[in-house]
């Protein structure tokens, strides 16, 4: 079948070692390993959050958050979640599902 | 020269992956982690012994032994993290998309992978049903959903409901994925722009991956006998690594610089169709082609073929459990073994010659994945050999027009008679399809188990075993 040389042996057993460690770290690993749910805090104020957090908004990709913030900017801060509504890309479907996702300076 | 060995060369990688494989299917078996590394330590220090004393057949042999009890290590965590270990009911999930949304009446359809349930660790794939609409191709959500179970014949499918308000936030959209979503929008719009709306969600599905886009051409592929092609696999690999290569000897680019340039585009293309089983086993058998040809060394078939399926096991063990991969590498093993120990008939011209090429690849291919075909599937085909060998060409010639395509995209005098012919072509291929699919006998339904599959390969590994005796003389 095959013959090993004195460092293809050496180097299979090392990399057998190691595939083996990283078995028993990745068991370890996964035991100590708790995700945490980043976002579920109540409303996000559309007024004040980055473009980032927008993201975490259903419905809310890198563009659409990028045109949230640029519309702000342009524009000054919304009034209520419904002025979502005149963002280009924003339809009525995705304003009414983030109408509860989101709270503006005026509402607080 | 007559070949005396059934594996030529030294194919060490091949026989560690096979003992890594079977290390692994043992070790989600049997979960006795003490035992293995026990074993592990005393394998070692046999190794060592019986190499300093006798050097020996038997010590190099045992090195596959310590890889099959990495493999058993390696594969523990797989058991922790079973679907069926947070099964039934609603739970709080951290989920990745991996397909894009299709419309239903009340709810979109989609694929993803599941990364964490109530804060414990997990890994699997499941079918959402996303009643909320919201849930967006490559984006990874923290949803309140239900997880079930249903059983399809061998296989058991996992899938996760989301309620209209059922996703709790979206997690920002990493580089990579960006990068994939926006080349996949922009391949789309492209051919949809061009192309008809049957050949656009033939392109989608068959060239970037995106199945779920052409569910009406599926049944046609698998009556067939040619479901292969629908799936992204080490064909689609070679297709791109050849025309990019082609495309660039054409303008007089050095072999290096080519064979460099199609490696990068081979692995956005992997990236970007989701880097499954079967990619990854043809991008690592690629690397190891360009890493061998910078070197100067000859290939040896089953030595990247192991490579690649350690390093794929290494990628993920579950994947060993997955038919695409049991498929993709029956097929290679297939492939190298048939082409490489049986000389085919010499053909003077060389169309003929190309089809005799045609119908080896395909006879050899489809002899290693009946059994899995008949076990997964539950159907023997009879003519997917002469199909294949009919409608693969063509099928790759599509696929090189279409990568024509994406590069004449910005230019519509170019563009529009390529698409053309391509609505041409793809409308023929699938006329073709469903002809020869419908013939009597192009199949049989039968359905293996693990020990008739099993036998079926310790009969086709026995007869190769007997001819390469008797063509060496051994026999008389």
């Amino acid at each position: 079948m095959f013959f090993f040389t004195a460092k293809e042996r050496r180097f299979f057993i090392i990399a057998a070692a190691l595939i083996t460690a990283g078995g028993l770290m990745r068991i370890l690993g996964w035991q100590l390993e708790s995700p945490v749910l980043v976002a579920d805090q109540g409303p996000v104020n559309i007024n004040r959050v980055s473009g980032e957090e927008l993201q975490h908004l259903p419905g809310i990709g890198p563009v659409l958050a990028k045109r949230i913030i640029d519309y702000r900017q342009a524009n000054g801060n919304f009034t209520c979640a419904q002025d979502l509504d005149k963002v280009k890309g924003l339809g009525p479907k995705v304003v009414a599902r983030l109408k509860d996702k989101v709270t503006t300076d005026g509402e607080n | 020269m007559v070949k005396t060995k059934i594996f030529p060369g030294p194919a060490v990688n091949f026989f560690l992956f096979i003992g890594f494989g079977a290390g692994i299917v043992s070790g989600r078996a049997l979960v006795w982690p003490g035992v293995y590394i026990a074993g592990f330590f005393i394998l070692a220090g046999l190794i060592y012994f019986l190499s300093r004393r006798f050097r020996t057949f038997a010590a190099d042999s045992l090195v596959a032994g310590l890889f099959f009890l990495a493999g058993t290590i390696w594969a523990l965590p797989l058991v922790l993290k079973m679907p069926a270990n947070f099964l039934p009911g609603p739970c709080q999930v951290l989920v990745k998309i991996e397909s894009l949304p299709k419309d239903g009446k009340r709810f979109n359809g989609l694929k993803a992978r599941v990364f964490s349930i109530d804060g414990r660790p997990a890994d699997f794939k499941v079918m959402v049903r996303d009643f909320s609409r919201s849930m967006e191709y490559r984006r990874t959500y923290w949803v309140r959903a239900f997880l079930g179970r249903r059983s399809f014949g061998r296989s058991d499918l996992y899938f996760l409901s989301v309620k209209t308000n059922g996703v709790i936030s979206g997690l920002p959209v990493g580089f990579l994925d960006r990068l994939c979503r926006g080349a996949l929008e922009k391949s789309l719009a492209v051919f949809r722009r061009y192309l008809n709306l049957y050949s656009a969600s033939f392109a989608a599905s068959v060239y970037l991956g995106r199945r779920e886009l052409f569910d009406q051409g599926w049944p046609v592929f698998r009556d067939a006998g040619i479901a292969h092609l629908v799936a992204i696999s080490g064909s689609n690999i070679a297709l791109i690594a050849v025309t990019v290569i082609a495309a660039l000897r054409f303008f007089y680019v050095r072999r290096a610089l080519a064979c460099i340039a199609a490696l990068a585009a081979v692995t956005f293309y992997a990236a970007f169709t989701g880097f499954n089983p079967p990619v990854a086993r043809a991008w690592v058998m690629y690397l190891v082609f360009c890493l061998t040809f910078f070197v100067k060394k000859p290939v040896n078939v089953f030595n990247s073929l192991g490579l690649a399926g350690l390093v794929c096991l290494l990628i993920d063990p579950g994947w060993l459990f997955e038919a695409s991969f049991q498929l993709s590498f029956a097929c290679v093993l297939g492939l190298g073994l048939g082409l490489g120990l049986f000389s085919r008939p010499a053909a003077a011209w060389r169309p003929l010659a190309f089809v005799r090429d045609a119908f080896f690849v395909s006879f050899w291919a489809t002899l290693f994945v009946t059994p899995l075909g008949a076990y997964y599937f539950g159907r023997i085909y009879c003519l997917s050999v002469l199909h294949n060998v009919m409608l693969v060409p063509w099928f790759s010639f599509i696929s090189v027009m279409l990568t024509g395509l994406l590069s004449v995209a910005p230019f519509p005098v170019l563009g529009r008679p390529l698409a053309a012919a391509i609505d041409w072509m793809i409308f023929l291929f699938m006329a073709a399809a469903k002809s020869l699919g419908g013939v009597p006998g192009t199949f049989f339904a039968c359905r293996f188990n693990a020990a008739a599959a099993g036998l079926y390969y310790c009969l086709l590994f026995a007869a190769l075993w007997a001819w390469l005796e008797v063509i060496s003389g051994n026999v008389k």
